[in-house]
Parts: structure tokens; sequence; C-alpha cells
């Protein structure tokens, strides 16, 4: 079997972890216990237990949206390496691909959304839009940056064994676009400093309101899509740094654990910044754009 | 001795900051007729190179040197006996005091150094020392006028500050020869071709772009109508007749540095395509112009555009700019010292509103319109043979188009100056030219001076002295 | 050359990036005290620290001290007086400004690539940085409204202009280099002095006030 597909099966299984994790170091940094580790599965379960509620204003559309989000981003898994395993399926260009079929779940979200002929979702889903739009040109010139670095085009030669290799000789290319991807992470995945997923007042909300009529099993696909996505998302900024591990459970192993531990910086970014001014976002997005750019430029600069 | 003629100032520059008012006052005229004293006395001595040779009185550096001691001592006489009624919110006396006399020490030094890397310094001080001065009088006009001219002069020189370190970049000689070239401007010409020609290229561009700023030269002319306007008319005589020069003599080194490598076209061309445009610009807001200190100020920019098209047209150029420096420093401070008056018998700037001098203040009036046709290049007056020679030179190296548009440009900025003079002079009656509480200075403390000024421009028309004529022959040698 | 050079001048690059990009005085003054500790240490990072003499390391120091620590003091002086927090409406905003800075870096690094510069700079990314840092100041000079926002642009102009100095000049003499660093003191000390009776005068440092003086046609 190849053994990529022990990565699919390690994204499926244990990215609603991710959320636990984010959660708890939130929890420790407010002085608080905070709720247990395995509680997003258990909230799982509930919802697939309940029935769910339609508007009559919907339509199929919103029925479907949310198990085509979570389909796209289980479909990402399968191209993406995990810290430099490589995944099950890969060819040259399959970094665009995984980049359009996360937008893809992303239009469903907004589809489904505007289907609701609701003011909140709408406006939600004018946000998301725009955010979305923004983050792209960062993550675009950042793969360019690698692929030209590292060479090749095909996600596991980017997020593979030769992006590792370049931290010994130009070390500031994946330095930069660690934290160029960071920063769109956050923007993809609605954490604080674009969006708090913790805010009640839907007109703060950016992904949160154009989830508010979803229910049950459909809120349930949500939910684990958005964690698949996190974990994908996740999965750029892991395949930067130099992981080596000498075979491949422990490769595994090593590969999960820094999905955790970006979990946990994520969860201390939360804790420590605040929401930014939603017409202030769009400067995080340019910056995050400049690193990929300058990252770009370090590439075309000749080595020393 | 050389070294005496820029510690002199700056020690006393340093003393009258901590003076008392009246001795601060006392010490700036003290000053001004030291300078003049170790002026002369540097010119029968002719002293050799001081401070290993980073600083000399060179036949570039003493007609400089000197026109700006005898504008100093005009402008300070008017300074020192300015009527201090009213004037309570000005800067303090000290610190005026001070500040003109270092700003004398520096424009001195700057004048008088070989070394880049100083004469960099010594120029960057003469923005500084000259920037109190500007907001003497404290008003918002001064203050817009103070801040332009600090923003952009200070970034002009930054700019040239970079030029320095590319003509450093151009000395660094291989390996073989041992060593860098000296910043000094022998060791430099010495070098000749040996130094790196697309790095002085790029260093000439930066110094013309900086010090042009400093010289006033269009486009990067915009802060001086407003800074030499609203300056008091001490300062502005101080601005407009040596501070502009010192920025010329920083050109004129590095165009010697450039010619000595072969540059000499390059360079020489640039020169005279911003001192062209200089003269186009200036001569467009002379045609209109409404007030008579900023009309004075676009003159200066008018002549810092015909010196460097001078300096722009070989070795006779250089000598005929340099003559014209002198001629233009000693009348456009005469001319500002009779704007003094009449701003202080009139209370306006504008010309439409100064008017029937000639009835109320005759001879103020006399001297204000021969000041004018003066500064327009009239004989017998010293600028009518320096422009001459000047435009000689630049026919002479063959820049038929660019003399025969100077040579147009000038005539219609003498048809704005002249408007304006016959304006303000001929026409209203002696009413019109009192303000209700016009205060003016005695007689002898600024239009004694200004008639001097131009009395001497007039004999350096009539009668060039051999020292001088000599001074400026060898000038050119400086050429290859 | 220590790879600390690059180092530092990868943090120039982004510090004149964070500065395009930040709209908040009190972060400009940070970035650009951030830049004043850079540029100190930058001559002593290209010609490495073994080989550099007393003189240097003094220079070093006193640079830090006047560019790192004492400008941010005086500006601040400044904006205290002036009350001011933010660059409101600026000619050029924060996103346009960083996206038209990128434009620019990628000009400088294509320039940079072709410069023949001496062996110690070559492969540094001096030339960029210095020239992307000069850039900035005068963009910042240009595109801002606040007068206090045009004196960091003359202190980042300034730190431009020694970065390229460093990478163009082996030695100069310290006398020299003292004497710049003086001048540049006394320059932005003024400019301090004009600021507070600017504000004193016209309320605050907003420089689009300064539009008296112009040439009115007869």
């Amino acid at each position: 079997m190849n053994p990529g597909w022990l990565n699919v099966a390690a994204g499926l299984l244990l990215a609603p972890l991710l959320f636990g994790v984010i959660a708890r170091v939130k929890a420790l940094f407010a002085g608080r216990r905070g709720m247990p580790l395995l509680q997003p599965y258990f909230d799982l379960a509930k919802l697939l237990r309940k029935g769910a509620v339609y508007s009559t204003t919907t339509t199929a559309v919103f029925r479907l949206g949310p198990a085509v989000g979570a389909a796209c981003a289980a479909l990402t898994l399968a191209f993406l390496p995990l810290a430099g395993a490589p995944a099950p399926f890969g060819f040259s260009g399959d970094a665009v691909l995984v980049l359009y079929v996360l937008a893809l779940g992303r239009f469903a979200t907004i589809v489904s959304a505007l289907d609701t002929g609701s003011a909140f979702e709408g406006m939600g889903a004018s946000r998301e839009a725009a955010f979305s739009a923004l983050a792209e040109p960062a993550l675009l010139v950042g793969l360019a940056a690698l692929a030209r670095a590292a060479g090749g085009n095909s996600l596991a030669a980017l997020l593979g064994e030769p992006t590792a290799a370049l931290w010994t000789t130009r070390p500031e290319i994946p330095a930069l676009l660690a934290l160029a991807f960071f920063g769109v992470l956050l923007a993809e995945n609605a954490r604080i400093p674009v969006d708090d997923p913790n805010t009640h007042l839907e007109l703060t909300m950016i992904h949160e309101v154009m989830v508010l009529d979803h229910s049950g099993p459909d809120f349930g696909l949500i939910e684990y899509g958005a964690a698949l996505k996190l974990w994908a998302t996740g999965l750029f900024v892991v395949g930067l740094l130099p992981i080596r591990a000498g075979s491949v459970p422990l490769q595994l192993a090593a590969g999960i654990g820094a999905q955790f531990l970006l979990a946990a910086a994520i969860g201390a970014v939360e804790s420590t910044l605040a929401r930014l001014r939603l017409n202030r976002i769009p400067q995080l997005f340019v910056g995050a754009g400049a690193l990929a750019a300058l990252s770009f430029l370090m590439t075309l600069w000749r080595s020393p | 001795m050389t070294a005496a003629l820029v510690i002199a100032p700056l020690a006393l520059a340093a003393a009258a900051f901590a003076a008392p008012a009246a001795v601060s006052r006392a010490l700036v005229l003290a000053g001004a007729v030291g300078q003049v004293a170790l002026t002369a006395a540097a010119w029968i001595a002719r002293p050799g190179p001081a401070w290993g040779g980073w600083i000399a009185a060179d036949d570039v550096a003493l007609p400089i040197v000197a026109a700006t001691a005898a504008v100093f001592l005009a402008a300070a006489l008017r300074h020192v006996f300015a009527p201090r009624a009213g004037r309570e919110h000005d800067l303090p006396a000290p610190a005026a005091a001070g500040c003109l006399l270092a700003m004398l020490g520096a424009m001195t030094l700057a004048v008088l150094s070989r070394h880049f890397g100083l004469l960099w310094i010594a120029v960057e001080a003469t923005t500084l020392a000259g920037a109190p001065l500007i907001y003497l009088h404290r008003n918002p006009r001064a203050l817009e006028a103070t801040w332009k001219y600090l923003l952009l002069c200070s970034v002009g020189v930054a700019l040239a500050l970079l030029g320095v370190y590319l003509l450093a970049a151009a000395a660094e000689a291989p390996a073989a020869e041992g060593g860098p070239v000296a910043l000094t401007v022998e060791a430099l010409r010495q070098a000749g071709g040996g130094l790196k020609t697309p790095w002085l290229k790029a260093a000439f561009v930066f110094f013309l772009v900086g010090f042009g700023t400093k010289m006033g030269l269009a486009p990067m002319h915009t802060w001086l109508p407003d800074a030499h306007s609203e300056a008091p008319s001490a300062v502005s005589a101080l601005l407009s007749g040596a501070m502009l020069n010192v920025a010329f003599v920083a050109l004129l080194r590095v165009h010697q540095v450039c010619a000595a490598a072969g540059l000499g076209a390059f360079s020489g061309g640039l020169l005279a395509g911003f001192g062209l445009l200089s003269v186009g610009i200036a001569a467009l807001f002379l045609l209109g112009a409404t007030d008579y200190k900023r009309m004075l100020a676009y003159s200066s920019i008018e002549h810092m555009g015909l010196l460097a098209l001078g300096l722009g047209a070989g070795a006779a150029g250089v000598a005929a700019s340099l003559f014209h420096a002198v001629n233009h420093s000693l009348t456009k401070c005469a001319l500002f010292l009779a704007a003094g008056r009449i701003l202080d018998a009139t209370g306006t700037k504008r010309i439409a509103e100064a008017r029937g001098l000639s009835r109320a203040m005759p001879a103020t009036s006399a001297v204000w319109l021969v000041g004018l046709f003066a500064i327009s290049g009239a004989p017998p007056f010293g600028a009518f043979f320096s422009e001459l020679k000047i435009f000689q030179a630049v026919f002479q190296v063959g820049r038929w188009g660019m003399g025969l548009a100077a040579l147009l440009l000038l005539a219609a900025a003498f048809a704005g100056v002249a408007r304006a003079g016959l304006r303000m002079t001929a026409n209203g009656s002696a009413a019109d030219a009192s303000a209700p509480n016009g205060r003016r200075l005695s007689p002898w403390a600024d239009l004694a001076p200004a008639i001097a000024l131009l009395a001497v421009a007039a004999l350096l028309g009539l009668r060039l002295p051999a020292f001088l004529s000599g001074a400026f022959g060898a000038a050119a040698g400086v050429l290859p | 050359m220590t790879p600390w050079a690059d180092v530092l001048l990868m943090v120039l690059l982004l510090a004149g990036l964070a500065m395009l990009g930040s709209s908040r005085l009190e972060g400009l003054v940070r970035w650009m005290s951030l830049q004043g500790f850079l540029v100190a240490a930058l001559p002593l990072a290209l010609h490495g620290t073994t080989a550099a003499s007393a003189e240097e390391w003094g220079l070093a120091l006193v640079t830090a001290a006047i560019k790192g620590a004492l400008f941010p003091v005086l500006i601040r002086q400044a904006l205290r007086k002036t009350h001011a927090q933010r660059e409101l409406e600026p000619y050029v905003g924060p996103n346009a400004s960083v996206l038209i800075g990128m434009v620019a870096m990628g000009a400088f690094f294509w320039i940079g690539a072709r410069l023949p510069l001496p062996p110690a700079a070559r492969d540094a990314l001096a030339a960029p940085a210095g020239l992307f840092t000069l850039w900035t100041g005068l963009f910042l000079i240009c595109a801002r409204r606040k007068a206090i926002t045009q004196v960091i642009g003359f202190v980042t102009l300034e730190n431009g202009v020694y970065v390229l100095g460093a990478a163009l000049v082996r030695e100069a003499p310290g006398l020299i280099e003292l004497g710049i660093l003086l001048d540049i003191f006394a320059g932005v000390f003024i400019m301090a002095i004009v600021l507070f009776h600017i504000n004193r005068e016209f309320g605050d440092s907003d420089a689009s006030r300064l539009d008296q003086l112009k040439d009115i046609p007869a």
C-alpha cells in the first residue's frame, strides 16, 4: 500500500483534534482549564444524531453546500505531503489544483450562504469572498518562489525534500514563506486577527455568519470540513519546515506532531492579538503578499 | 593663516552663543571686520594649505572668500543696527549672532575645503546654521519657508553624500597600485583616468542633484524663492550673496575631477543643461513677478543658472563664472539691503503696493534701480563683463543654441525686472511709500554699504584689478 | 562578509516595508530606531568583527547611540507636543505604498545585481537594501502629509545612504564619519525644533497646511 494513504488517514482522523488543541491553548492563556481535547469529536457525534431544519427559502444548493465543502477539503489531503512524507497522488502542477479545490469548497460555502436569502449570510459571504481573493496572490507568489528555488512544481517537490534542503543554503526563503503562509492560514480559516471564531455578534463575523442557518448533520459536516481545511492549510506551513526523521512511521509522527505544534501556535496568536478592524485586514494580506514577493525576489538574487 | 579664516568665525560663534545680547551683536561685527582683515591678509600673504592639505586658499577659493567677507560685513551692519522695537518674539540675539557667525565659518570652510568629505560636512553645516536665521522674525510665512528650506536642502545634501561615497568607490584603486586614492581634489585629479568611470559618472550626477539643490538650480529650486524672500533682508543678502556660491564651488571642484578623468564633456553637458533650465524657469517667473523680494530670489536662480552654464563651457567658462559669482554676490547683496529699506518704509513686499519710491526715498530708490540694472548685466558694472565672458566661452565651446536661448531668456528676465523696478520707483506719489509706523535704519547701516558694494561692482567692471584677474586666469587652469 | 550581513540586510528590507505599510506614527518611530541599530552594526558585519579596529567599533557604538536611541527620543518629544497618533489621509495609502514598494524593490534587486561592487559587498544584499531604504525615505517624504513623517523619511534616507556607503567604501577617515554623523544629528535636532514651532503656529504638524507661499500671477 502506498504509504501516502497514511497521511490521508491521519488527516481525516485527527483534524478535529486541532480545534481541541487550539481551544486548550487559548484556555491556558486565559487561566482556565478549558474543554476536553476530544470535545470536537463529541460535538460532531452529537450533531450527527440531530435532525436538520431547512428554511423554505433554500434550495438544493443549500443542502449540497456542506458536503461539497467537506469533500473538497478531504480531496486536498490526497495531494498534500505531510512534512515531507509524500501524498498518494501527485503530478506536475498539482499545487494549482489544490488551490482551486480549496477555492471550490469556499465557493460552495459562499453560495449556500447566499442561498438562504438572509442579509447576515450575504454580508458574511461578500466579506469572505473579498478577503480570500486578497489572500490568493500571497499563496500563489509563494508557491512560485518555491518552484523556482526548489525546482519542480508538484507539491511533493515544493513541500518536500528540496525545500528542506533550502534551509541550509538559502534559509531566508522558506523562513519568509513560512510567515507569509501562516498569515494566509489565519485568513483562510477565519482565526484572529482576521475573524473571531468565538464572537456572537453577527455584524462582526465573517465566517461564522455564513453558516448560521445550517443545522444538524449539515452543521456537523461544515465543522468537519473546517477542521480538514485547517489541517490542509497547516500542511502548507509545516511542509516548509525542515523536519527529517529516518523511517516512515517516525516521519508520520513527526509531521503530525508539527501540525499540533502549529495548532498551539495558532492558539497563542489568537490569545495575544486582537481582531483587526475590517478595513485594516487587507493590510495583513498585503503584508503576507509582500513577504511572499520578497521571498520570490530572493530566489532571483544570486546565491552567496 | 588659512585655518584662521575658518577658526576665527567659529570661535566667535561659540562665544556669541554664550554671551549676553549686546556682546553677541558686537561679536558679529567683530567677526565681520576680522574676516575682511584676514581675507586681505590672505590675499597678500598667499598662505599654503593647512590641515594636511585638506583646506587651501587657492585661486578659486580666495575670490569667493573675499566676496563672502564683504557680503557678510554689509549684512552684519544691517542685522546689528536693525531697529529692535516690536521684535521681542524674535530669535534671541545670542542665538542669531551665533548662527550668523557659524554660517560664516562653515561657508568659508566649505569654499576652502579640498577634501570632499570635509566639504560635505561644511555644506550641511551651512544649511543647518541658516535655518534658524530664516525664522528670525517668527511669523507663519517664515516658518513655512524655513521648513521647505530645511527639508529640501537636507534631502539634497543627503543625496550629495551618496555622491561622496560613489566618488570614494571610483577612487578605490586596484590593489596593485596600493591603497585607495584620498578624497582630496589634488589626489583625485592626479589619479585622472585611473578613476573608475561609471562610478565617477554616478557620483557626478548625485553631486549635481544634491549640491544643485543647495545652489538653486532648477528643478530643485523650489525652496529658494520662499526662503530668500521670507527671511529678514540681512539674512537674504547672506543667503543669496554667499551661500549659493558655496554650492557653486562644490560643483566646480567635482567638475574639475571629472574633467581630469576625461569626463569633462559629460559633466559639462549636464551642468549646461541644468543651467539653461534654471535660466528659463527664472525668466518665466521674473516676467510675472508680483513680490519684489521673490523677484530678487528668482534673479538669483537665473544667475546660478548662468554660473552653471559657464562652468560647463570649458576653462574660459570656469574663469568667467568665478568672476560672475563675485559680481553677483556684491550686486545682489546691495539689492537686498535696498529691498530691506523699502520693506521697512512701505511695510509691503508687493510690487504693486510699494510705489512712488523715487519721491519718498530718493537715495534708496536710486540704489534699487541702479542695482536692478546692474544685476541684469548693464555696463559699466562687472556683471556685464562677466556675462559677456560667459557667453564668449559658451559660444567657443560650440553650444550656439544654448547660448542664444540663454541670451533671449536673459532679455526676457531683464524686461520683467525693469518693469518691476520702474513701477516701484517711477509711479505714484510720495504718500504711497510710507507705512504707518515705518521704521528706517540709519542710512549708514545699510544704504552706505549698499552703495559701497555697487561701487565695487562698478569698479570690477571698469578696471579689473590685477590680483583678481590673475586669480581668475589661474582658476581657468583648474581644468586640463 | 559574514552571514550576519545578509540577516541584517534582510531585516532592513523588512523594516522598510513595514514603514511603508504603517500608518501609526509610533510604529514608524520604532521601525526607524530598529533601522538605526541595524545600520550601525552593518560595517562590522560586512567586513568582519575580527578585522575591525577600535575606531570602527567606536564609530558603530556612536552611530547606534545616535540613530537608534537619540533620534527616536527627539522625534517622540516632538510627537508628544503635537498629540499626533496616526497618519490620517496620506497622499498614498499604506496598501498602495507597500505595493509600490514591492515594485521598487524588484527594480532595485535588478539594479543591485548589475552593480560592480567591491568584493566584500558584492554578494550581500547591500546594494538593493541601501537603495530600497533610500527610496523608502524619499517616498515617505513625498507621500505623507505630516511633517513628522517627513523627518522620519529624512532619517530613513540617510540610513539608506549610510548602507550604500558601507558597501562602497572600506575605510573612511574616522573624523569624516563622525562629522557626517554629527551633522545629521544636528539636522534632526533642528528639524524637531522647527516641528515644535510648526505645531505651535498651525495647531498640528500637517505639512499640507504649509501652502501659503506661492507665486500669484499678477
